[in-house]
């Protein structure tokens, strides 16, 4: 993933899920690293520490302990400094309540979460072909 | 019907006739017998007239012989007869003409007898006279003349003609009079038979009244005894009030509702019966209902709340009716105590509530339990698919195809999960009904499914339907993909059709796949059944049983006709309110 070489922040509480993403990640050759954190509130600490370098993107579970994902998205959202890092859904809810929240709350995208591995290799794959591409926000 | 006359009105007007006419009678007799004594009176008059008549015709007749006598023999004693006689005869003419005197006919009459009394007594006095101064012969010569003899015959002559008229008249008034009497006595008899008659029938007609009042007083008594048995035993309470809202009458179940006794409470303020705020209240109400006529109860009924003689409060049912009697107005309540009733609300409520609750909880129960299993799932195929792909050289073929199966299965138990999730979503996910057009859609869910070249799949006109448009796609997305993907011939000719069926729009998707035998239709709508084996043939089990539950929660109905070998029908029907357009859209169809 292009964006500059800041890291990706994964924040997923299932430890094979993030065990997947960095597969995937490796397997696509990003080169970004990737922090991961196992709930919003973690992920939020993570980044109001000045101390820690800003992600470049925010890939975000929905269904996590302590506080999920559309929680987090709350929080983040409403800090002027954060607000604008792309937050990109990974979630395993089709629920268009789901759905509704998160892009209401400005999410880049919301894929959802394959049972195949294959595949969501592919999903990782468009992300960061998307990411690539696109112009990210200065930081 | 209010009656023209009342039946006193009528009886008061039959008196009124009979007396009337019994009046008639009275007066008719009256002047009857007036006339009578007054004919009687004049008879006797007249009679006493006829007697000194007679005196006066046989007196001259005594006074002439007298005279004829004296002249003949020349006797002193007869001549004192003669002078007696006239002096009887002017006695007389003096009684005659006293009772000649009231009636002037009469008097006139008596005067001409008078005059020729006077002059026979001349016509005498002049004979003695000549007797006494010219001798016997002058006087006989003078008798002889006859005058006296003329004026006798003339004082007789008129004596008969009175007394014949006395005679006529006393007849005529007789006859007049007994003809009037007879008159009288027919009118008299008429009128005591019309009075009789009258008098019989009026009292035929108050007997008759007095049994049917009897009769009424007694039914009345009858009815009002039914009435209060009626009050008495009725379940619900009863308590009429007057205007100022004071107890007239409270019956047993009052009694028993509120607990007083209906002495206790007769006479009293019916505010007694209610709690606060009602107490307060129900003056000020019923006085601006009286002013204003503004109704909250009356006429209505309504659930408001009674106390007891204990002090505890009930719920009620009150019915209340206005209603006069004599120009006075009263109240009747009629109360129900409905406590159970409430309290069987109450717990329904709960029921209802707990069941709703229920219902929630089990389906959030399969969505929330569907998406945890969905995480580990995911692991173990990612786990599974890093194994066989990291340790590829050190399995064997029976290794790898181990790993193929458990792959494999992990997909299917994610279709299963899908179909679960999808299957809890209905109902429970409601999504805006809006218009869809439904050979739009088809020709989309066909695109989707991409149905293989030697199966046609036909769809006829379509309407437009007002539902959730996801939920439309799911019974027509099962349905097609069913029929392509049992299809067993060469040729799959697939037909999807609507028709209007009474109150109902009726829709199929027709096969001419394998067909399902009638031992397995009833099966196929239940979950997670299917009639092949799983591994033939990828099938969760959950899409004829989402179309199901699809269709039931829009209020129809689902099911199917097959001919085992030769296809197979399904139908299912949405009612009338949900089809907007029986033929489809022009512009939807373009789309």
């Amino acid at each position: 993933m292009q964006l500059n070489n800041n890291p990706i922040l994964l924040v997923e509480d299932d430890q094979v899920d993030a065990m997947t993403v960095r597969r995937a990640l490796k397997e696509l050759q990003v080169a970004n690293p990737l922090v991961h954190r196992e709930h919003g509130e973690a992920a939020l600490e993570y980044l109001q520490n000045p101390e820690n370098e800003r992600p470049c993107l925010i890939l975000l579970d929905l269904n996590m302990p302590i506080m999920g994902g559309v929680e987090f998205l709350e929080a983040v959202k409403s800090l002027p400094v954060l607000k604008r890092i792309p937050v990109v859904v990974l979630t395993t809810s089709a629920e268009q309540q789901d759905k509704c929240r998160s892009f209401d709350l400005g999410i880049a995208g919301y894929m959802r979460k394959p049972v195949d591995y294959r595949r969501f290799v592919e999903v990782m794959r468009a992300i960061d072909r998307y990411w690539t591409l696109s112009e990210a926000p200065p930081l | 019907m209010k009656r023209l006359f009342s039946f006193e009105h009528f009886i008061l007007l039959g008196f009124v006739i009979a007396l009337f006419i019994l009046g008639m009678v009275g007066l008719a007799s009256y002047w009857s017998t007036t006339r009578f004594i007054e004919t009687s009176w004049l008879g006797l008059r007249n009679a006493e007239v006829l007697i000194p008549l007679q005196s006066i015709a046989t007196t001259v007749q005594r006074a002439e012989s007298a005279q004829r006598g004296y002249l003949l023999t020349g006797s002193e004693q007869l001549r004192r007869r003669n002078e007696q006689a006239l002096v009887d005869l002017a006695r007389e003419v003096a009684k005659l003409r006293t009772a000649a005197a009231h009636d002037p006919v009469l008097a006139q009459r008596a005067d001409e007898i008078d005059r020729l009394v006077a002059a026979c007594n001349a016509a005498q006095l002049q004979v003695l006279r000549a007797y006494q101064t010219d001798g016997p012969e002058q006087a006989r010569a003078l008798l002889l003349q006859d005058t006296g003899r003329t004026q006798t015959a003339a004082l007789e002559t008129a004596i008969a003609q009175v007394v014949d008229q006395l005679r006529d008249q006393l007849l005529r008034d007789a006859a007049a009079s007994r003809a009037d009497g007879e008159q009288v006595m027919r009118y008299f008899f008429v009128a005591l038979g019309l009075v009789m008659l009258l008098l019989l029938s009026l009292s035929t007609l108050v007997l008759g009244e007095m049994l049917r009042r009897q009769r009424a007083t007694k039914a009345l008594a009858d009815s009002e005894a039914k009435l209060q048995t009626l009050v008495d035993t009725a379940v619900d309470a009863f308590i009429v009030i007057d205007e100022r809202g004071n107890i007239e009458s409270y019956n047993r179940a009052a009694e028993a509702m509120f607990g007083y006794a209906a002495a206790e409470v007769i006479g009293r303020n019916v505010s007694m019966l209610m709690p606060s705020p009602y107490r307060e209240e129900h003056d000020k109400y019923l006085e601006r209902y009286l002013r204003t006529g503004e109704r909250r109860v009356i006429g209505i009924g309504r659930e408001v709340y009674g106390q007891r003689s204990d002090g505890s409060v009930f719920p009620i049912d009150l019915a209340v009716a206005e209603f006069r009697v004599g120009g006075r107005r009263r109240f009747s309540g009629i109360i129900r105590d409905i406590s159970e009733r409430k309290q069987a609300e109450a717990r329904q409520a709960q029921l209802v509530q707990d069941l709703a609750a229920a219902n929630e909880e089990l389906s959030s129960f399969a969505y929330v339990a569907s998406h945890d299993l969905k995480a580990p799932l995911r692991a173990i195929a990612a786990l599974a698919d890093w194994i066989s792909t990291d340790y590829a050289d050190k399995f064997d073929e029976d290794g790898k195809e181990q790993m193929r199966l458990l792959i494999g299965r992990v997909h299917r138990m994610d279709q299963l999960i899908d179909g679960i999730l999808q299957y809890s979503r209905v109902g429970r996910v409601r999504e805006e009904s809006v218009p869809v057009a439904l050979n739009a859609l088809l020709r989309e869910i066909v695109d989707l499914l991409a149905p293989p070249a030697e199966i046609s799949v036909e769809i006829g006109p379509m309407p437009t339907v007002v539902v959730e448009p996801t939920r439309i796609q799911q019974v027509f997305q099962n349905l097609l993909s069913n029929a392509i993907r049992y299809m067993d011939k060469p040729q799959g000719r697939i037909e999807v059709g609507a028709q209007r069926v009474g109150n109902d729009w009726r829709f199929h998707v027709r096969d001419n796949g394998p067909g399902i035998e009638a031992r397995h239709q009833e099966r196929i709508f239940a979950l997670f059944q299917t009639l092949q084996p799983r591994d033939r043939t990828e099938s969760t089990g959950i899409g004829l049983s989402l179309v199901k539950k699809i269709v039931e929660l829009y209020g129809g109905r689902v099911w199917l006709e097959s001919t085992p070998g030769e296809g197979s029908t399904f139908y299912f029907t949405l009612p009338q309110s949900r089809v907007i357009a029986a033929v489809q859209d022009k512009h939807a169809t373009e789309q």
